[in-house]
Formats: structure tokens, C-alpha cells, sequence
């Protein structure tokens, strides 16, 4: 079934190349089949390709050649995996695309035309694109595909264009990522040089080869590029902002699959980490520092996107982490669980959310256990997969994978077992806090009736797989290449209670949620916890206030915007104050652009001065100084003065001459005498000699 | 006979147009004549097949005294630069169709006479002959700037010819001095590059060449000129000048600086490297700034253009390979955004990126016309762009990797304009309040052309680059 693969990610592109390109007026219900029908048939494509790993055709290092170009400078050779990575990693993606764009189906249908058609075109691509990079066995199918997921994710961030917001934090992905792109292609490039080739199998098998003082910068710098692209820190402030992008989006793009293409990238270059052991610890670091500080700032969110875009962040640490300390087959069974409860919690608060009038804060879900049952019991499902309780939920199995990986780390393990296990905690509690505001009552319970089969069928289909995927992963850690690693009972135990400790943390502050706005409080105060107040006001919000303190006219006109679509019923995330104290933050700053925003709009002092192109204004202005200085020489002009000067003499010398010409009859005979006389003499002289 | 019959056919054209003028549209059509005709000559020639280095050369002596003959060659370089002429010559007419209505003869006329001129330049290896096609190419530029430009067209016309004149002193000294230096006295660049110059002599001499080539490619500091010409010139005189005019500074470069000074250019290759990724830096930071659409896609010119130059320096295979594609890339995305920026300012006459937005609400072909040009800009992979920038970049890695990671860094800058222009324009809420005319087919077809072109190359590169080939195995300083 090989020959198959490479047509997997055919139907997506289609699918965008009819929606964007081919200008033939479409009905709704053609945009809606179209586009979800190219993102179904990659998954049903894949079924047989899939199917064929039980016939052993999937081994390690199995490349499905495409096809090979000698450019004349290199020969690029273009390649896919059929290896148990991309199976495993290709299999979550055709799955849950597939499915989100079954929701997405019900979710936009009632966006304008041309947006609905837009939305899909971009969604297929991204589809395509996400394929490309999940199966790629050359860099140059890999970077493709990167670029392209990175580009289609600013334009759906952006989507509801109308919002400046949208639009500013779309940017503010793509640069971000870019940044970490450039990094990343800086570092395949040195690996290419290195390698001679551009198959990924054959710069692995390079590795060995290369110097280590030079294989260190390579690995350092692929590695920014994948921990850019996944939104770990120092990257991650754009993940939260990209929220702004409609429901669906976020739950295929910005949590379960585009983010997590870091992580794919660096198990399939794992060899090449394991070579660089500095470089692997250096990503264990910012895994698990990403994966305690997002938990933690999720804990008091009040958007409930916002705080599952922390949560992604803080998941994906764990799964970078498990990357640094050498265990990738771990971190790919973490990839495809949390792509799917992960997805599941996305969509399943999209109803809630949707049920509550629109808003995504987390006080207005309030209720929606009466409101939207199916939802809430998905979102339930879902919480408690994250939170990871044990052994009914898949979360656990995989989680207890990574933490079991972490102990038996060496040296550091336990210290990095208890971090870990820490945010294993929180994130109980900021999963369940949700659901326990949701579940509780109130007085306001008319819903309008929302669903249909494209919701129920997501969301059953992902509770399922929720709930007994968790048999799965053992499977998968063997298939992808992993040792099951055998823990001691205790860390076990108390793996499995952090979770549940976790639940309890949550119930006590939705019970008394005073004590989480005080607890809150506290933490500005507490030493222990100045760190998450340093963390935020100096990473997340620090662009904010440098911009609030400049000052910006436009916010308000933005926030007027908002306003009025949100009145006419469209999902303005923007709009959420997104202020972790609970001091209700104003609308109006939560507009604000940031300074990236800003510097990039040519709006500070600094971006003006550059604007003005003050090299170009140099050499005009040296220009005209050098040109003044010779013309201030030659001006008047001298040698014109000389020739003037000499027609001024020959007046004066007509002058003179005219005196000569009196026109009387005594000076002719004068001037005939003299001449005469002249001429005698002359003939006198002559005569002499 | 066929290569002066190519510089001949425009120029003959161009009078042609300028006769017919008056009712009508006879002076337009005349003009997509020529250059159709221009065309088919071209691939008459090139399907010949050649040597394997030269499809045709030819050398008539004209005054053998002073070693001045009019020698003219085409390879693959010469052939891509002069169908990128043509064909820009035909998108240029189909762009201004409606926005120009006075002098309309003297309009096409020159359009004519500067793909004459930039043809002579792309195929003369004399360099008397080539020098005189150098200035003669500023004078119907100028024209087409001071007669049909906007605001202070005068002035920016006047800075163009003012500094692209001042620079072509250079190439004309040295070029003397060159010829001079020989032991019999001639002007082939064939002849003069047999000749055995010492590092340094060539260093000056080199100097003097890349005075015109670098103001031409307009590399900061050089690019003073560029700005407002490309902003106040008409739509079809900004795509000439960037699509066209640029390139003859970026192809002298190429073919004339490794050819007659190899040693020179191995000298000052690092400083020509950072001039390069500094003057690609500034460009596109500036760039970030602007607020008029037109005026930012002129300062990514300049960004291009330092990264051409970059990749000439850096005279490995793969910095050169980049370089030649990135010229053609560039042609290909700056004169598509000129093109629909003109279209724009036609129907709205602004181009202030803050008085502008929402087409995607209200002209949807428009909106898809930007996102794909702006996706070349800011070098997504599967544009022919990325294809440029990756190759120089990769080659310069080769050389030396502080300047491979300033290079980069452009990557940066150039998601931050490009996406400044998709917001400017494609985003937000309509402006100016609809309706909105959208494309019409004489700005359609173009668009598509160069939109197909910039996808062709950019995920199958070898179509240009096996016909570049061998320009790229000559103009090799550094067999690493």
C-alpha cells in the first residue's frame, strides 16, 4: 500500500486549489462539502496505508522515494517516511482533521460566502501542508510544508479580519515562528552542507561523521526552530494570542496538530539530539520550564481559551521534555492522546461557549452541564484525560509514560520527576476548574438548540477514543521504537494521586472562588510565587505595557468594532479580558496592540526614524552639500565673466574706433594726406640702401 | 544577423508606435506586435541549440583602429533576461492601457526603446557598445518617469538620471582604462578577459565597473534614486524599472565582474558579501516602515537586489545559482505587486496602506493576487523567491557563517512587510467603501502569467536553472 502515501495529502491540496483558485461561483452547501469532504478523504486514503503496518511494511527508516531532480547544483530528492513515526504521527493528523472539519462544517455555517469559502481553502491547505511535514523524509518537502502550515496559520488567526486584534495577533504568530524558522533553516542548511544530501535519513546517518563542535550549533539552532514552531518558551507568547482565531482553528492548529510539529521535527531528528547531549539537555530544560509555567498560568485564566492555549503550551513541554531526555517514542504517544483530548476540549467548549451567546469566558459557561450535556460530558471527558486520572483515562497512560521516563533520567530525575509532577497537579486542577464551573447551576438555562450529527459525531468519536485510547499507548511506545520503562510502585502512586489532587485543588476554589482571586493576590505577594507575576508582566505582557504606557488612540475604535460584530453575533475572542489577576483589566487594553505590532505598523519613534531611509537621505543631503560647495566655487561663473568681460572690452573698443569715423570732408583729406605721406616716406626708407 | 535584428525590432517598433499613434488603440497593439515578434525570434535563436556555451555569437568589426566592434552573444543568462524584457514589455502595455491617455505614441515609443536598449546591454560584449547601451537606456526611462509620473515626477526623474548617468562614468573609465591596457588596443570583453591584470589593478578596475552596476542594482548607500522613481513613475515604468532596469545592474555583475576580474572579485568578495546583507537588512527594515504600498514594495527591491548582490560575491555555485533565480523571482513578484498596486490606485488614487483594506470582502481576485505575491515576498517555500534566497543563503553558509546567519535575519524582515502589505490591503474593514471594481482580464492575465511562473520555478527550479547553467559554471570565483 505504499504507492498510496504520497496521494494521502492530495485531496487536501485539491481541495484548496478548487476553493481558492478555480473562480467559479459556489453554493454554501458545495463550499461545505468540498472542503470537508478534502479533509475526510486524506483519512480514508490513509486507512489502507495504515492498515498495511500490521503486514509489517512499516519498519523504521521505511522512505517511500517520490522523486528526484538534479538541479545542476545539488540533487534534491524528494522522499516520504512510511516509517512508525510518520504512521503514528500521520494517523492522529488524518483523524482529527478529518473531524474538526466535519465540526467546522456546523461551526461557520452561518459565516458569509466568501468567508466560509476562505475558511476552507485555508483549512485544506493546512491540511496539506500538516501531511507534508508529518510524512517528509527530505528537507525540502519538511520545509515546505513548515512554511506553509506557519503561513496558513496567519491567515486564519486573522480571520475575522475585521478586528485589528485578529489581525495583529495573526502577525505576531508568523513573525515569531519565523524568527524560529529562520533558525531552523539555518540549521538544516549547515546539516545539508554537511551531509551532501537532503534526504533526512541520509543526514542522519551523517551524523557520526560530523565534528562535534560543529554538530552542536546544527542541533542548537533546529532545535529554536522546533521549540519556535511548538510555542515553547522563550516562543510561546504567540500561542495565546492566536486564540483569536475561530474555535475550530484552534483546536486542529494551535493545540493539536501545527504546535506539535516541533515535536514531531525533533523525534524524527532524534539521532542527531541524541549526538548532542548539551544541546538535548538544553530542550529538556525549556520543556519542563514550559510545561510548569504554562500550568501554573493556566491556573488563572479566565477565558477558557486562553487557558487550554496555556494548557497546549504546558503539554507540549512534557512532550519536549520526554524529547530532551532521549525518550521520543514517549513523546509520540503523548502527541497523538493529547491531539485528542486536546482537540475534544477545544470543540466541546466551542458548544458550550456557543450555547452561552458567544462569550469564551469561563464565568459564562456556568450552567452548561443543563445547557449542552453532550458537550459538557465531551469536555469532561476531555478535562479529565488532560488532568490524567488514573487508569480510566488515556491522558494517564501516556502521562505516566513521560513521568516514568523522567525518573529513570539519571541523575536529575527526581528533582525533574517533581517538577513535572507538580504541574501534573495544576494541571489537574485548571482542567477541572472549568468543569466544575460548568457543571454548577444557574438561574438562565434557555439554550438555543445547536448540534446536529457534525457535532455528535466529533465529539463522540474523540470521547471514545479519549477513554480507551489509553490502551493504546503501550502498543505505540513499542511500535515507534521506545523501551517500556518499568517505574517503581511509588512514583507510580503518587503520579497517579497528583491528578487527583489536582481535582480536589479545583473543587476547593470553585467552591470559595474568592480564595482563587485571593490566591491570586497572594501570589503578587508571596515570594514563592513572584516568579509567575515576574513571568507574566515581563513575557506575556510586557509588549502590552510598553504599549500602554506609549499610549495608542486606536484601541478604542478597535474595541467599538468588536462590540458591534459581537452584537451581530460573531465569536470576538479578542474581546475576553485576558487579565490573570481577575482585576478586571479593561477592554479597552485588552485591545492595545503590542510593541511587535506596532514597531511593525511603523508606529514607534525608532520604526519612523528607519522609515524615513536615512542612508538614502544621507547621500542626498552629502550630494547637495557637494554640489552647493562647487557651484558656490564656479557661481558666477568666471570663465563666463572672461568672455563677457572680453565682449565688454570690444565695446569699449568701438567706442574708441567710432571717433575715427567723423564723416567730415577735412578729416578724409587729413587722414588721405597722412596716408600719403606715409607711403613716401615708406618709398624714401626703401629707396636708402 | 538574428541578435541585431533583437535590438533592432523594438527600437524600429518603438518609432513604429510612435507614427501610428492618434485614433485607436494601434500604438498599444503595435507595440505587443514587436514584442511578440521579439519573442519568437528569441526562441528561433535559442532553439538552435548553440555550442553549448553560446547559442549565437556574432563580431563585426566597426572601427578596427580603436579595437571597437559591434560583438554581440546570447546564452541562457542573455535569452532569460531578454524574454523577461519582451514579455514585461507586453504586461507593461496591458497595465497601462487605461491610465495612459496623453502623448500615447512618445508613451509606447519609449517603452519600446527601453527594452531596445536593456536588450543591447544583455547581449553586448563590446564595451564601448555595451556602455553605450547602458546611458542610452536612461534617456526613454526618463521620459517615461518626467512625462506620466505622479507628484514630483520631475524631480525623481531627474534623481534617476542624475545618479545612474554619474555611475555609468565609471564603466566608461574603466573600460577605457581596460582597453588601453591591452596590447593592441581593443573593447572585447572576450579579448580583454584573456588579459593577465594584476590583484589590485583589477580591484580598481572592478571598482569601477561596480560603480554603475551597484547604483543600477541600487545596494544601499546607492539607492537614493530608487525610491521615488519607482513610486512616481506609472505603473508600466515601475515594472520596467524593477523588473528590468535593476536586473542590467544585477547581470553586469554577473557576466562582466567574474569575467574580466576574478581576482579583483575574490579580493573584495567579503566586502561585497556584508555591503550586501547590510544593504538587504536596511531594505527591508526600511521597507517595514512605509505606508505607501508602492513605496514599500520599491525598498523590498532594494532588499532583493542586496541579496543578488550577495550571492555574485559569495561566487559559489549555489550563491550564484540563487542569484540568477532571484533576479528572475524578483521580476516576477515586484512587478506583479506594481502592477496591482497601480490597479488599485486607478480605482481608489491612494496607496496609503492606512486609507486602504477588506479586499477580500470587496475584490476577492485582488486579495488572492496579493496573498500569493506577498507569500514570494516574504520567500515561502514554492515560490521561486525561496528558491533565490535559499540557494544565496546555502552558498554563503559555504563561505562564511556570520554572514549566512545577517542574511537570515532578512527572512525576518521580510514576513514583517510583507504581511504589513497584506494587512494594509487585504485585511480589515473595506476602505474605501465599496464597490469596488475587480479585476479585469488585461490585468488578470498578467497577474496569472507571473503568478504561474513564480510557482514553476519556485517547486521546480531545474526549468531555470539547466537553461542558466552554463552563465553559472562561468561566473565561479570559489571551487569549495
Amino acid at each position: 500500500m505504499a504507492h498510496l502515501l504520497p496521494f494521502v495529502p492530495v485531496p487536501a491540496l485539491l481541495g484548496f486549489v478548487i476553493l481558492s483558485l478555480v473562480p467559479v461561483p459556489l453554493s454554501r452547501a458545495a463550499v461545505i462539502a468540498l472542503g470537508v469532504g478534502a479533509a475526510v478523504l486524506p483519512a480514508i486514503l490513509f486507512f489502507p496505508v495504515g492498515l498495511s503496518c500490521i503486514e509489517g511494511v512499516c519498519v523504521a527508516g521505511a522512505v517511500v522515494p517520490i522523486l528526484s531532480i538534479d538541479t545542476g547544483v545539488f540533487v534534491a530528492q524528494i522522499a516520504m517516511s512510511m516509517d512508525p513515526l510518520s504512521m503514528v504521527t500521520g494517523g492522529t493528523v488524518v483523524l482529527v482533521g478529518a473531524l474538526v472539519l466535519i465540526y467546522s462544517g456546523a461551526y461557520m455555517a452561518s459565516e458569509p460566502l466568501p468567508d466560509l469559502r476562505r475558511f476552507f481553502a485555508v483549512m485544506n491547505l493546512f491540511l496539506a501542508g500538516m501531511l507534508a511535514v508529518v510524512f517528509a523524509a527530505d528537507v525540502i518537502l519538511l520545509f515546505l510544508g513548515w512554511e506553509t502550515i506557519g503561513l496558513c496559520s496567519f491567515m486564519l488567526i486573522a480571520f475575522y479580519d475585521k478586528l485589528p486584534k485578529a489581525v495583529a495577533s495573526g502577525r505576531k504568530a508568523l513573525i515569531t515562528t519565523r524568527v524560529a524558522d529562520s533558525f531552523l533553516l539555518a540549521g538544516l542548511m549547515m546539516l545539508f552542507l554537511n551531509a551532501g544530501t537532503t534526504r533526512l535519513d541520509g543526514m542522519l546517518a551523517a551524523v557520526p561523521g560530523i565534528d562535534p563542535w560543529r554538530l552542536a550549533p546544527i542541533a542548537f539552532l533546529i532545535a529554536l526552530g522546533a521549540l519556535g514552531k511548538s510555542a515553547q518558551f522563550p516562543f510561546h507568547t504567540w500561542l495565546p494570542s492566536a486564540m483569536a482565531g475561530p474555535t475550530p482553528v484552534s483546536a486542529l492548529l494551535h493545540s493539536a496538530t501545527m504546535v506539535a510539529a516541533g515535536v514531531i521535527l525533533l523525534a524524527r531528528l532524534a539521532p542527531l539530539f541524541a549526538a548532542a547531549p548539551e544541546i538535548s539537555a538544553m530542550v529538556a530544560m525549556l520543556g519542563i520550564l514550559t510545561a510548569a509555567l504554562g500550568a501554573l498560568v493556566a491556573l488563572i485564566q479566565t477565558d477558557v481559551k486562553k487557558l487550554l492555549a496555556f494548557s497546549t503550551m504546558s503539554q507540549i513541554g512534557f512532550m519536549v521534555l520526554a524529547l530532551g531526555l532521549g525518550a521520543p517514542a514517549v513523546a509520540l504517544s503523548h502527541f497523538a492522546i493529547h491531539a485528542v483530548f486536546k482537540s475534544l476540549l477545544f470543540l466541546s467548549a466551542g458548544v458550550m461557549s456557543h450555547a452561552a451567546g458567544g462569550s469564551t469566558a469561563i464565568e459564562s459557561l456556568r450552567g452548561s452541564r443543563y445547557r449542552q450535556p453532550l458537550a459538557f460530558w465531551s469536555f469532561a471527558v476531555g478535562a479529565a484525560s488532560l488532568a490524567g486520572l488514573p487508569v480510566i483515562t488515556a491522558g494517564w497512560y501516556s502521562k505516566e509514560a513521560v513521568l516514568a521516563a523522567v525518573w529513570s533520567s539519571g541523575p536529575w530525575g527526581v528533582p525533574l520527576w517533581l517538577l513535572a509532577a507538580t504541574a501534573a497537579v495544576l494541571t489537574g486542577a485548571y482542567a477541572f476548574r472549568v468543569v466544575f464551573v460548568a457543571a454548577s447551576q444557574t438561574a438562565d438555562l434557555a439554550a438555543p438548540a445547536w448540534g446536529g450529527l457534525a457535532v455528535v459525531v466529533p465529539l463522540t468519536v474523540l470521547t471514545l477514543v479519549a477513554v480507551i485510547g489509553g490502551l493504546s499507548v503501550g502498543a505505540l511506545i513499542q511500535f515507534t521504537g521506545g523501551a517500556t520503562v518499568h517505574t517503581p510502585l511509588l512514583p507510580t502512586l503518587l503520579g497517579a494521586a497528583a491528578p487527583i489532587l489536582g481535582v480536589l485543588l479545583a473543587r476547593q476554589l470553585v467552591k470559595h472562588p474568592q480564595e482563587l482571586e485571593a490566591l491570586a493576590k497572594r501570589m503578587r505577594h508571596v515570594r514563592i510565587f513572584r516568579f509567575e507575576v515576574l513571568y507574566y508582566y515581563y513575557f506575556v505582557r510586557r509588549f502590552r505595557r510598553v504599549a500602554t504606557v506609549l499610549g495608542n488612540a486606536e484601541g478604542t475604535e478597535a474595541v467599538a468594532d468588536a462590540v458591534a460584530l459581537r452584537r451581530e453575533g460573531v465569536d470576538v475572542p479578542g474581546l475576553v479580558t485576558d487579565d490573570p489577576l481577575g482585576r478586571g483589566a479593561s477592554q479597552v487594553r485588552g485591545i492595545r496592540t503590542d510593541l511587535i505590532t506596532r514597531a511593525t505598523d511603523g508606529q514607534t519613534p525608532v520604526v519612523r526614524m528607519v522609515a524615513g531611509d536615512p542612508v538614502g537621505r544621507l547621500l542626498i543631503v552629502v550630494a547637495r552639500l557637494f554640489v552647493g560647495f562647487f557651484v558656490a566655487r564656479f557661481n558666477p561663473d568666471r570663465i563666463d565673466r572672461a568672455w563677457m568681460g572680453l565682449a565688454g572690452g570690444a565695446g569699449h573698443a568701438w567706442a574708441l574706433v567710432r571717433r575715427t569715423q567723423t564723416g567730415r570732408v577735412r578729416d578724409h583729406s587729413l587722414w588721405i594726406a597722412l596716408g600719403c605721406a606715409g607711403l613716401l616716406l615708406f618709398a624714401w626708407g626703401t629707396s636708402w640702401r | 544577423m538574428a541578435l541585431i535584428a533583437l535590438i533592432l525590432l523594438p527600437a524600429i517598433g518603438g518609432l513604429v508606435a510612435f507614427f501610428v499613434a492618434g485614433k485607436g488603440e494601434r500604438e498599444r497593439w503595435v507595440t505587443i506586435a514587436t514584442f511578440a515578434l521579439m519573442l519568437v525570434l528569441l526562441i528561433a535563436v535559442v532553439a538552435t541549440g548553440g555550442d553549448g556555451r553560446w547559442y549565437d555569437k556574432v563580431s563585426y568589426p566597426w572601427v578596427p583602429s580603436f579595437g571597437i566592434s559591434l560583438e554581440f552573444a546570447i546564452d541562457g543568462l542573455s535569452a532569460t533576461m531578454i524574454a523577461l524584457a519582451a514579455g514585461l514589455g507586453i504586461i507593461s502595455v496591458m497595465a497601462s492601457w487605461s491610465e495612459i491617455r496623453t502623448q500615447s505614441g512618445l508613451f509606447h515609443a519609449s517603452l519600446c526603446w527601453t527594452v531596445a536598449a536593456t536588450v543591447g546591454v544583455f547581449l553586448s560584449f563590446d564595451l564601448l557598445i555595451f556602455a553605450f547601451f547602458w546611458e542610452a537606456m536612461l534617456v526613454p526611462a526618463f521620459t517615461l518617469i518626467a512625462v506620466w509620473g505622479h507628484g514630483d515626477k520631475e524631480g525623481a526623474a531627474l534623481k534617476f538620471l542624475i545618479f545612474n548617468a554619474a555611475a555609468g562614468f565609471g564603466l566608461l573609465a574603466a573600460s577605457f582604462a581596460l582597453a588601453a591596457m591591452a596590447d593592441h588596443m581593443t573593447f572585447s570583453a572576450f579579448e580583454l578577459a584573456e588579459m593577465k591584470l594584476s590583484t589590485p589593478v583589477q580591484v580598481w578596475m572592478l571598482l569601477g565597473f561596480s560603480l554603475a552596476f551597484m547604483v543600477k542594482l541600487s545596494v544601499p548607500p546607492f539607492h537614493a534614486w530608487l525610491p521615488e522613481a519607482h513610486t512616481l513613475a506609472p505603473t508600466a515604468g515601475s515594472i520596467l524599472l524593477a523588473g528590468l532596469l535593476l536586473k542590467t545592474g544585477a547581470y553586469g555583475l554577473f557576466r562582466f565582474a567574474p569575467m574580466l576580474f576574478p581576482d579583483g572579485l575574490a579580493a573584495v568578495a567579503p566586502y561585497g558579501i556584508a555591503l550586501g546583507a547590510a544593504g538587504a537588512l536596511y531594505g527591508g527594515l526600511v521597507a517595514c516602515g512605509q505606508n505607501d504600498a508602492k513605496r514599500l514594495v520599491a525598498y523590498t527591491s532594494i532588499a532583493h537586489m542586496s541579496i543578488v548582490l550577495m550571492g555574485i560575491a559569495a561566487g559559489v555555485h549555489y550563491a550564484l545559482a540563487g542569484a540568477a533565480v532571484e533576479m528572475i523571482a524578483h521580476s516576477f513578484s515586484a512587478s506583479a505587486l506594481f502592477l496591482l498596486i497601480g490597479a488599485l490606485y486607478e480605482r481608489t488614487h491612494t496607496r496609503d496602506l492606512r486609507q486602504l483594506g477588506g479586499l477580500q470582502q470587496t475584490a476577492p481576485k485582488f486579495a488572492a493576487a496579493f496573498a500569493l505575491f506577498c507569500s514570494a515576498l516574504l520567500a515561502l517555500p514554492g515560490t521561486a523567491n525561496f528558491v533565490g534566497e535559499a540557494l544565496v543563503i546555502v552558498g554563503i553558509f559555504q563561505v562564511n557563517w556570520v554572514f549566512a546567519l545577517l542574511a537570515l535575519s532578512t527572512l525576518i524582515v521580510s514576513v514583517i512587510y510583507a504581511t504589513r502589505l497584506l494587512k494594509g490591503l487585504v485585511f480589515g474593514l473595506p476602505q474605501p467603501k465599496p464597490p469596488l471594481a475587480d479585476m479585469t482580464w488585461r490585468e488578470y492575465w498578467p497577474i496569472l502569467v507571473m503568478g504561474i511562473g513564480t510557482l514553476i520555478v519556485g517547486l521546480y527550479p531545474q526549468s531555470l536553472l539547466a537553461l542558466l547553467e552554463p552563465a553559472i559554471k562561468a561566473a565561479l570565483i570559489h571551487t569549495p
